[in-house]
Order: structure tokens, then C-alpha cells, then sequence
């Protein structure tokens, strides 16, 4: 007995205390996140379908998932739309950086409405750039009154399949950006100045410096902007809710929205799990990857 | 001296006009919407140069507002939804960040990997057998059903933990010296000291719970307790419904957040921030 609740026992004092103040909180993980996270591997080995009682059948959802060519286009729609917005984040947000870093008159103003979008939510922002993008609207017109557009031509942002996809990426592009931006600029304001002023000592011109150092100085906060952002990508759903639904001809259907498709407009329950699990492991292996393989490399700064 | 100002003045120039290209990258479409929320009849509506003032303005579209979706009714549930998650969530995870960043006790390191896994889970992965689970509970068509799920949030007990963390041993110690066990240090001495933490994961966890779609979209059947969010999004997809009027209840519902975010600017920086830097 005094192994355990004497003062070195794992139920001390101090360790009663401690596992008192996190119960709440483990209890609201175990029935919130663990308890689902099993049973969606569970779930996946069956033919659930929401009604009547579940049968086992195996591997048989993964393998009608990776033998559907339907899934393959799924997947390459995920993963097209994830690198498009990935790389775009990582380059546009490091741009707004530097512009954030300057020292003038209204940056405070100017970073708050670059903030805006992203503290708007998903379904206003797609809602807001789906008028924008109708056939008639205000991009449309306002590329007529350039005179990008003749008179009569139009571009079918939301309804030309080799389009949507990049017109849902703009949206999310456009919402994000500024977020990134943000990290970004914790690292740009993280750089010891003495290193910048020796360089312009030096001779170093302004390219010079960002060249060589800035950008490898940023690059533990480019590594976040990119494995958060792929994270966030790859679980794209709002966007494509509400400007297409997956359409058209399927040409939005990212692997999230397939999920709810299946789950709760067919109700193939079994069927979604799988693929909700085939989307976690994904997500595990961006992670993985982005970690290990960007870490590589990183700046040591000695000072 | 003049010519100091001038050439400062002259040098922000292109800055400037960068400034300037960007921040109307970033606002048209909100002057947009905002300006189809004025607009009366079709004429104004997809015209080329478009026109961003309308001609009559009318308030009509704001009047109706209540007439296309219970407006004020999804307000109050975004609203109650919201806040009561934010206090849920800190009383749920600040006890337990405590835990993790002052006491010492065996299996502290395991309980912090264990965290820190729930992190890893993407929603969607769960969403199904979430929503099974919660069926089971009868905590579907219920504001329960929507809040409860979020009452543990992995990031917000590490952002609390970091802060609990960086508290000086002295401040403890001298509690305990005036006889004072963990709750009272946590309550009395700890908690008023992290308020910044608080207030950041406030913020963050209520924006995001006002913002959220895809779950209340699943857990509420009944139209009535719908959020902003899914009444803004089943409008939205209204066949014949007028687009200055889905512009004026978007902009109505945009407002809120909008006007948080403004007073409360450095709370949102400050928690992207953290999530960056958590490493």
C-alpha cells in the first residue's frame, strides 16, 4: 500500500492532485477523441449503413476505396489542390511578410485588414466569392472592364471542370494568406539586426541580404507555415460545400467531402470511416515527411 | 530638414503602393458584398465597370432580414454555442495544463504524449463514429452535442501549460509556506497570472466554434437550432433567392466576429503566434 499512496508512490499526494485536476479533461479525450478514433477504425471494417446491425466484412471497404478509379481521382484532386495552396501560402505570405515589416505610417492598420479574411468564417468567405465568381460577376466584370475579357466572353470559374478547382484554391488562398503571413513575420522580427547591419557593412545589397539571410533564418517558421498548411488543405471542406459541391463533373470532390458524401448523403457509414482513415494516415505521413524532410538543413545560428 | 521628410515620404512610396494593391486585393470583395446588401432590383447587379454604389440605396434587404432565416434566433445559438464552449474548454483544460506544467507525479510524460497524440487526429477521420457515439448519448439535435465534443482541446491545454510553466517556483513556494495546497495556488495565485493565455485561448476557441460548419451542420436536425453558419449556408444555396438579400444577412453575419477582432486584434495575433511557435 505504501509503495503506491506512501511520498514516493505513484499515487502520492501530489500525483492524486495532479490526476484529480486532468480528469475532466481525460475523460472528455477518452469519449471525444480516443473513443472515435477506434471505433472509426472499427466502423471501417464493416458495412455499417446506419440503420441495421453492422457485419464484419474486412478489408473490403479499402479495397473497393483503392480499386475505384473514382477514389484515385479523389485523391488526386486532394492532393493537386493541396499543393497548389501549400506552395502559394508559403510563397504569397512571405511577401506579405516583408510588406508587414515595414516600417511605416498604418501598419497596424494595414495588418488588420489583411487579418480580416482570416478570422472570417469559411461558409461567409465562400459565400461572398461564389457571387464574385458567377459567370456575371464582379471578377467577370471587372476583367471586361479592362478589357481582359471581349464583350460576350466569360470565364466559368465554378462550372468549367479545369477550372473550379483552382477557383476553390483562389478562396482559400486569398482566406489563409494573411495568417501566414503572420508566422512569418515573428520570424523576420526574430532576426538579430546586428547580423543585417554587419552584412550592409559588408557591402551586401538588399536582395544579398534576404538572399542569404533571411530566408534561411525563416526557415523553422517556413516549415510550420508549410506542414500546418498542408494539414489544413488536405482537409478542405467548406469551400467546396458551398461554391460546388464537389461538382462539377466531380472536379472539386476532395477526400473530406467525399467523406460526408458517403456518411451522410448514401449513409455508407462503413465506407466513409475507411476513408476518413485513409485520409488520417495521409495526414500523418505530410507530417512526417514535411518534418523530416525540411528539418534538414535548418540554420544554426551561433551568436 | 524638409527635404529629409521628403525624401523619407518619396522612399515609402512604393511601399505604399504595394500597401495599397493588397489591401484592395483583400478588401473589394467585402466592399462588394456589402455594397450588393444596399442594392434594390437587378440592374445593379452585373453591370460592366461594375458599380460599387447603388443607386437607390435601400435598407430593405437589412429589413427582411428575419424573413429569409431566423436571423437573431441562429445569432443567439451561434452566440450561446460559442460562449459556452469557451468556458467549458477553460474550465476542462487550465486544470489539467496546470497539472501537466507544475506538478510533478509519475506518468506526467506519458499523459503529456497522450495530449499530444489527440492533436494528430484530423476531425474528419472521426467525424462518422463521433456522430454515432453522440447519437448514442442523444446528444444529436442538442447544443450539448455541438459544445461537448470541444471540451478538451490538446492545443489549448499546451498553450495553458507553456504559461503555467514559465511561473517562478518562488511565488509556490511561498504559498506553501502560508499552508496553501495545489487548488488554492492554482485558483488564488496561478490562474490570475496566466490571463493573458486565457484570454488568447478564449479568443481562439470562440472564433473558431462561431465559425465552424461542418459539425453543427451533421449534429442539428432542427432548423431552429441551427448556427449562423449552416442558416448562412443553406440560404446561400436557395434557389431564387435574391443575391442582395443573401448579401445582407452575409454581412449581417460577418459583423460580429468583425467587430471582435478589430477591439481585440493582438489576442488573434498572439494566437497564431503560439500555434506557430509551439514547435
Amino acid at each position: 500500500m505504501d509503495r503506491l499512496f506512501g511520498k514516493t508512490g505513484i499515487f502520492n499526494r501530489e500525483a492524486r492532485t495532479a490526476w484529480l485536476f486532468m480528469l475532466p479533461a481525460l475523460v472528455g479525450a477518452g469519449v471525444f477523441l480516443i473513443y472515435p478514433i477506434l471505433d472509426a477504425f472499427r466502423l471501417s471494417f464493416t458495412d455499417y449503413v446506419g440503420f441495421r446491425q453492422p457485419n464484419f466484412v474486412g478489408l473490403d471497404n479499402y479495397v473497393s476505396l483503392f480499386t475505384d478509379p473514382d477514389f484515385w481521382h479523389v485523391l488526386a484532386v486532394t492532393f493537386e489542390y493541396t499543393v497548389v495552396v501549400v506552395l502559394a501560402n508559403t510563397v504569397l505570405a512571405f511577401f506579405e511578410a516583408l510588406l508587414f515589416n515595414r516600417a511605416v505610417v498604418g501598419k497596424q492598420a494595414f495588418r488588420a485588414i489583411c487579418y480580416i479574411p482570416v478570422v472570417t468564417s469559411f461558409v461567409l468567405v465562400s459565400t461572398m466569392w461564389k457571387f464574385i465568381f458567377h459567370t456575371k460577376g464582379l471578377l467577370n466584370n471587372l476583367l471586361a472592364w479592362l478589357g481582359i475579357l471581349g464583350t460576350g466572353e466569360s470565364i466559368h470559374w465554378l462550372l468549367d471542370p479545369k477550372l473550379a478547382l483552382w477557383a476553390v484554391a483562389m478562396v482559400t488562398i486569398w482566406r489563409a494568406v494573411s495568417y501566414y503571413a503572420i508566422i512569418y513575420l515573428a520570424g523576420l522580427q526574430s532576426i538579430p539586426t546586428e547580423l543585417v547591419d554587419a552584412a550592409r557593412v559588408d557591402g551586401a545589397s538588399s536582395w544579398q541580404v534576404t538572399r542569404h539571410i533571411t530566408i534561411p533564418l525563416i526557415r523553422p517558421y517556413m516549415i510550420v507555415v508549410i506542414v500546418v498548411n498542408s494539414i489544413g488543405a488536405m482537409k478542405v471542406f467548406d469551400e467546396i460545400y458551398i461554391m460546388t459541391g464537389g461538382g462539377p463533373l466531380r472536379s472539386t470532390m476532395a477526400l473530406n467531402f467525399l467523406v460526408y458524401q458517403e456518411g451522410f448523403t448514401f449513409f455508407h457509414m462503413g465506407l466513409a470511416s475507411a476513408a476518413g482513415i485513409v485520409l488520417l494516415v495521409i495526414v500523418l505521413l505530410i507530417s512526417i515527411v514535411n518534418i523530416t524532410v525540411l528539418e534538414r538543413g535548418t540554420a544554426e545560428i551561433q551568436l | 530638414m524638409t527635404i529629409k521628410i521628403l525624401r523619407r515620404v518619396v522612399g515609402a512610396l512604393p511601399t505604399y503602393l504595394l500597401m495599397l494593391v493588397v489591401t484592395a486585393i483583400f478588401l473589394v470583395p467585402f466592399l462588394w458584398i456589402l455594397s450588393t446588401a444596399f442594392k434594390a432590383g437587378m440592374t445593379q447587379l452585373y453591370t460592366v465597370p461594375p458599380e460599387f454604389i447603388p443607386r437607390p440605396a435601400t435598407l430593405e434587404n437589412f429589413a427582411r432580414i428575419n424573413s429569409i432565416m431566423p436571423f437573431w434566433r441562429y445569432t443567439f445559438n451561434t452566440a450561446f454555442v460559442s460562449v459556452v464552449t469557451v468556458g467549458l474548454q477553460l474550465a476542462v483544460c487550465a486544470p489539467a495544463a496546470y497539472a501537466l506544467g507544475r506538478i510533478r507525479f509519475k506518468g506526467r510524460t506519458l499523459m503529456f504524449y497522450t495530449f499530444l497524440a489527440t492533436m494528430m487526429i484530423p476531425f474528419n477521420a472521426i467525424l462518422i463514429s463521433l456522430f454515432i457515439l453522440c447519437k448514442r448519448l442523444n446528444l444529436t439535435d442538442n447544443f450539448a452535442g455541438v459544445i461537448l465534443p470541444w471540451a478538451v482541446d490538446a492545443f489549448t491545454i499546451f498553450l495553458l501549460r507553456q504559461s503555467f510553466a514559465s511561473i517562478p517556483k518562488d511565488l509556490e513556494d511561498a504559498a506553501r509556506i502560508d499552508g496553501c495546497g495545489h487548488w488554492r495556488i492554482f485558483w488564488s495565485i496561478m490562474l490570475p497570472l496566466v490571463k493573458p493565455s486565457l484570454a488568447t485561448a478564449a479568443i481562439l476557441t470562440f472564433t473558431w466554434q462561431w465559425n465552424d460548419f461542418l459539425w453543427p451542420l451533421v449534429v442539428l436536425r432542427s432548423k431552429n437550432l441551427w448556427t449562423l453558419q449552416v442558416g448562412v449556408a443553406a440560404i446561400s444555396g436557395l434557389r431564387g433567392e435574391s443575391w442582395q438579400q443573401i448579401s445582407a444577412t452575409s454581412v449581417m453575419a460577418m459583423l460580429p466576429l468583425m467587430i471582435i477582432f478589430l477591439v481585440l486584434q493582438r489576442y488573434f495575433i498572439s494566437g497564431a503566434l503560439s500555434g506557430a511557435v509551439k514547435g
